[in-house]
């Protein structure tokens, strides 16, 4: 007689004893079958989605206007449900901007893609000597600890593109996926007793390697098995499916890269994913950028990040996802010689709101030519502290790296007031 | 100060007669090796004719020798340089065989670890090293069949007959220079596909030219010197074609040469000068009028767009240089202009860091920028330390400094001696990359093995500045190097045999191999032309792993397939087993091992389903995707 899948499944993941003991949490947290039964009854769950522009977006051009000025561009601003305005080529996110919130006051020291972008999803400048975790690996370390049920990598990245988990280890690396919904090599139907079989041949014969080279890549490689077997054997991973969306909510997300990897953002927040990054790049535009932008960024970002925000809102998931969009750095007011702006870290903007995080401010000002912060000035660690803070991660918590150094959440940035209501 | 040539006609002689003539296999891998032999003629023709225009033509106007190489380092460095503190002193003067170098690094290595309180791994046991240099040198694991000829070898001096082999033996050639054409093509453009942004380059004619440039053995300072001064068109079957155009190509943007400045001076020179562009060095002394006089070396530049007159499509590319007028007035003082961060606006002319100032004409017969900035970057003595670095450090896991290709006063090596006396002899060679290798190959820390015991445990570079090279650091396989291993797993042996491929074939290989990259790979669209891979040690390379159709392939056994010889043969199961870790893993397993897998399949009725069960076991551990 066919046993259910369900037992099968625990029978599977349970004889497994992968490397050492510290890889048996994670066995015992894969293998209750039964507490998936249960997600849906608890109670709502924090998460937060990070929309990143890569390359740098012109947030001159986007959510802080200088109309009048040398350094404008040819947009124009238009009013939103929030009290400020942006680009006129954001029109539905106008309407949905009583949700977020606008940052202007944005100001970083790191205007080389590389340094920034690891400078603004971690926290930290880059160091030789230490590789720090990413937001997501962070926000999911913190978060996952208490969602015994998901089954699913706790940090999915979107479109590719991210910063990994540094020392907090390769548990919280981002599973890095397609938009469209498929998973490559990832087979439709539960593993077999064939499967089982070689699993068991494999453990054995990896067992003896890794007792030889403790704390290295063979015990990393040991959790990533770990961690396929779960995705494999589990039905949470439907969330990857956005075909199994109605086409009338897919539409509303614009048939784009972009837009689908939202569409799956939300899927996979719901199925109780504690942090998910959508990754847009194409924002680097030193020629020609108003025709790049008006043509085919801004309309893609304006579909996809409007239909987000009001889909999570209307489904009552808003107040319990945060949603970020930003980029590395701003771009340079001044307008280059091809028609392009260049890197400008000193002064820019993020977007941020939902989770509880009040929406339809803005905070900070920059001077009339968009060149210099004019009120406080805001840091990446100060961006992240407010995130995490929102999302009930405590700023006191410390790790320490593998070489024996404190690190602080969020690198001790200080909340930024007003955000939080 | 020549190191003398070691590889005596005879003794290499020798070592071909018994490694390849008379060989009844070939290398195994052969699509990413076979690939390029019908373009070799028509490269070589235009390969050459560019160099030998280039070293005519070389600096006519700057004063400096048109010589292809400077005599005098000591002086081309000079004090201008305060890059590398310390190393200028102590340079070994004395002639140094290739049997002193690899000592004289272990001397200075020992010195280390006795200072760190750090009692190294032993030495790697034979066949995980044999492994080991095989995947380092060419790229792919050795076959059961070259196992048993390199334990058929005499034991003292083995494994300096296995690195020469793989080296300079005609049989491994293909494959060797084929591996390390994709190695540089990473380097130089990255593993993206061709046209994925607005890039001008083809990358396969950029890799036609790395083929061709490893094998002929060209120098090193030769190949960097092709790449800077490169002129032709981008396409092959193109009048002036020319593989080499492909790098600057790639790194030209819209006529903006800013992406091609810093990759130049990061790649060749070990220097990152790419934030120097808006400010001075945040750590050091390197200003900012420093990198835009490099950049004034490349403003002669430019990529002319050809295109087909019936349809008006882009067909090829060519690039060339022409008369800069400047940005000011007057183009016998062809000017840039740069801005300070507090908005004022600075001239700059072509100027390499400290060197003289070159001429500051625009035009191009009474100054030929590029040229100029080709021979200061091969002049300089960064090039030889920036290289050393990183063959040490492709070799060995880590580099003297971390990030590799971050090297100045503000990140000071871990073994300055070993860099500085390494570099000395590296140019004492002429740039020659496989004596190089070889020594490196044949020090201590590349014998020894991967075991993390309580005496060297605390050498963990993956939390520390420095590595010791206490023991040999574990690393995953490439794609480059996975992809090939597999390979060699799923096909019969026939199916390997270098005859049996066509150049049409073995250009189908590449492209099969590329195809199966992209589904890592991401572009991240920056100017810095950055690109992330999901291939390391994730769920996705562990999901292709499990059911890719490689996998697939190497689970299926195929006429002649290793698989299919051991499931067929009349061989006892303990033998069978050892045949299969052999194959994949190059050793035989231990009797614990053969006992407790024998548990586990001999008993099933589908002892050939049981037999590729282990295979699919044996493929998918850490151990085979590892190299250790």
């Amino acid at each position: 007689m066919q046993r259910s899948e369900q037992t099968t499944r625990r029978d599977f993941l349970g004889h497994l004893t992968w490397g050492t003991a510290a890889l048996t949490g994670s066995v015992t947290t894969f293998c209750h079958p039964q507490q998936r039964l249960e997600a849906s009854t608890k109670p709502p769950r924090k998460s937060a989605i990070l929309l990143w522009l890569g390359g740098g977006p012109s947030t001159i051009d986007l959510w802080d206007l200088k109309p009048g000025a040398a350094t404008s561009g040819p947009f124009r601003p238009i009013g939103t449900t929030g009290e400020f305005t942006i680009c006129e080529h954001l029109p539905q996110l106008a309407s949905q901007m009583h949700h977020l919130s606008v940052v202007r006051s944005m100001s970083t020291k790191e205007a080389d893609h590389t340094r920034a972008q690891y400078y603004l999803r971690t926290g930290h400048v880059p160091d030789q000597s230490i590789q720090h975790p990413s937001y997501g690996a962070v926000v999911s370390k913190e978060i996952s600890a208490s969602r015994t049920n998901l089954e699913i990598p706790p940090f999915v990245s979107i479109g590719g593109g991210s910063i990994g988990a540094g020392f907090l280890g390769i548990a919280y690396a981002p599973f890095i996926v397609n938009s469209n919904g498929n998973i490559d090599n990832l087979p439709t139907t539960p593993p077999d007793g064939r499967f089982r079989q070689r699993i068991k041949i494999l453990q054995s014969i990896e067992n003896n390697f890794t007792a030889k080279h403790p704390q290295s890549a063979a015990e990393d490689h040991a959790q990533v098995l770990q961690k396929t077997l779960a995705l494999m054997t589990t039905e949470q991973r439907r969330a990857f499916r956005i075909d199994e969306e109605p086409e009338s909510v897919r539409g509303r997300y614009g048939d784009t890269e972009f837009g689908r990897g939202c569409v799956m953002a939300r899927r996979l927040v719901e199925a109780g994913v504690p942090f998910v990054e959508v990754n847009y790049s194409g924002w680097d535009n030193h020629a020609n950028i108003f025709t790049t932008l008006q043509d085919e960024r801004l309309p893609t970002l304006d579909q996809a990040m409007s239909a987000l925000v009001d889909d999570l809102h209307q489904r009552g998931r808003l107040q319990d996802t945060v949603v970020l969009c930003m980029g590395e750095f701003g771009r340079t007011p001044r307008i280059n010689g091809n028609g392009g702006r260049d890197h400008y870290a000193r002064a820019w903007s993020a977007v941020v709101g939902g989770g509880g995080l009040r929406g339809g401010i803005a905070i900070g000002e920059t001077s009339a030519d968009g060149m210099r912060v004019i009120t406080e000035p805001y840091s990446s660690e100060d961006l992240m502290a407010t995130v995490c803070q929102t999302l009930g991660i405590s700023l006191q918590t410390q790790y320490t790296s593998r070489n024996g150094r404190p690190m602080k959440i969020a690198n001790g940035g200080r909340v930024i007031p007003g955000l939080i209501l | 100060m020549r190191v003398t040539t070691h590889i005596p006609a005879d003794n290499q002689g020798r070592l071909s007669a018994q490694w390849a003539v008379g060989r009844t296999f070939t290398p195994r891998l052969i699509p990413t090796a076979l690939f390029f032999w019908n373009f070799t003629c028509f490269i070589s023709q235009h390969v050459l004719f560019f160099a030998a225009v280039i070293l005519l033509e070389c600096l006519p106007d700057s004063g400096l020798s048109a010589e292809k190489k400077p005599k005098n380092f000591a002086n081309s460095r000079s004090e201008e340089d305060p890059g590398q503190p310390g190393l200028r002193e102590d340079r070994p003067h004395a002639e140094a065989t290739d049997e002193d170098v690899p000592e004289a690094i272990n001397r200075w290595l020992e010195q280390a670890w006795e200072r760190q309180g750090l009692v190294p791994a032993p030495p790697a046991e034979d066949a995980a090293w044999f492994r080991r240099v095989f995947v380092d040198v060419i790229g792919r694991i050795p076959t059961p069949r070259e196992l048993a000829r390199f334990e058929a070898l005499a034991r003292p001096d083995r494994r300096r007959q296995i690195v020469q082999t793989l080296l300079y033996d005609a049989a491994y050639e293909n494959e060797r220079a084929d591996y390390w054409a994709g190695v540089w093509l990473n380097l130089l453009v990255g593993r993206l596909p061709n046209n994925e942004g607005n890039s001008l380059a083809n990358r396969s004619a950029l890799r036609q030219y790395l083929a061709q440039a490893m094998r002929e053995n060209r120098t090193y300072d030769q190949i960097v010197h092709d790449l800077i001064v490169a002129e032709g068109a981008n396409q092959p079957d193109m009048p002036q074609f020319n593989g080499a155009v492909n790098y600057l190509l790639a790194k030209l943007d819209d006529g903006a040469t800013l992406q091609a400045t810093s990759h130049i001076s990061r790649l060749f020179l070990g220097r990152q000068v790419q934030c120097t562009q808006c400010h001075n060095h945040p750590f050091n002394d390197w200003k900012q009028n420093q990198f835009w006089e490099l950049d004034a070396f490349l403003r002669q530049t430019v990529a002319l767009r050809k295109y087909t007159p019936e349809t008006n499509r882009l067909q090829y590319v060519v690039l060339t240089d022409q008369d800069f007028r400047g940005e000011g007035t007057t183009p016998e003082q062809a000017e840039i202009y740069y801005e300070l961060r507090n908005g004022e606006l600075r001239s700059a002319y072509p100027r390499f860091f400290d060197r003289p100032a070159a001429n500051p004409s625009g035009i191009l017969s009474e100054s030929h920028r590029r040229r100029q900035f080709a021979h200061h970057v091969i002049e300089s003595e960064l090039l030889s330390v920036a290289l050393v670095n990183r063959i040490w450090g492709y070799f060995l896991g880590y580099g003297f400094t971390k990030p590799i290709d971050d090297m100045g006063p503000h990140n000071p090596p871990s073994h300055p001696e070993i860099l500085q006396y390494l570099s000395d002899q590296f140019r004492s060679v002429d740039y020659d990359l496989r004596r190089l290798m070889q020594w490196i190959l044949l020090s201590k820390p590349y014998q020894i093995s991967s075991l993390v015991l309580p005496t060297n445990k605390d050498d963990d570079p993956q939390t520390q500045r420095v590595a010791w090279f206490s023991r040999f650091y574990l690393r995953p396989m490439s794609p480059e190097q996975l992809y090939p291993s597999l390979l060699l797993l799923a096909r019969s042996e026939e199916a390997n045999e270098p005859e049996t491929f066509s150049a049409e074939k073995r250009e189908e290989a590449w492209e099969s191999q590329e195809q199966w990259m992209r589904q890592f790979l991401k572009d991240m669209d920056t100017d810095e032309g950055g690109e992330t891979s999901a291939f390391n040690g994730t769920i996705s390379q562990s999901l292709m792993m499990f059911h890719g159709p490689m996998t697939q392939q190497a689970v299926t056994p195929t006429e002649g397939s290793w698989l299919q010889q051991v499931q067929q043969n009349s061989d006892p199961l303990p033998i069978k087993i050892r045949q299969l870790f052999l194959a994949a893993l190059s050793r035989r397993p231990s009797s614990m091992e053969t006992r407790a897998i024998q548990k586990q399949i001999g008993t099933t009725e589908d002892l050939s389903a049981s037999l590729s069960d282990l295979w699919w076991a044996l493929f998918n551990s850490n151990e085979f995707i590892l190299v250790h």
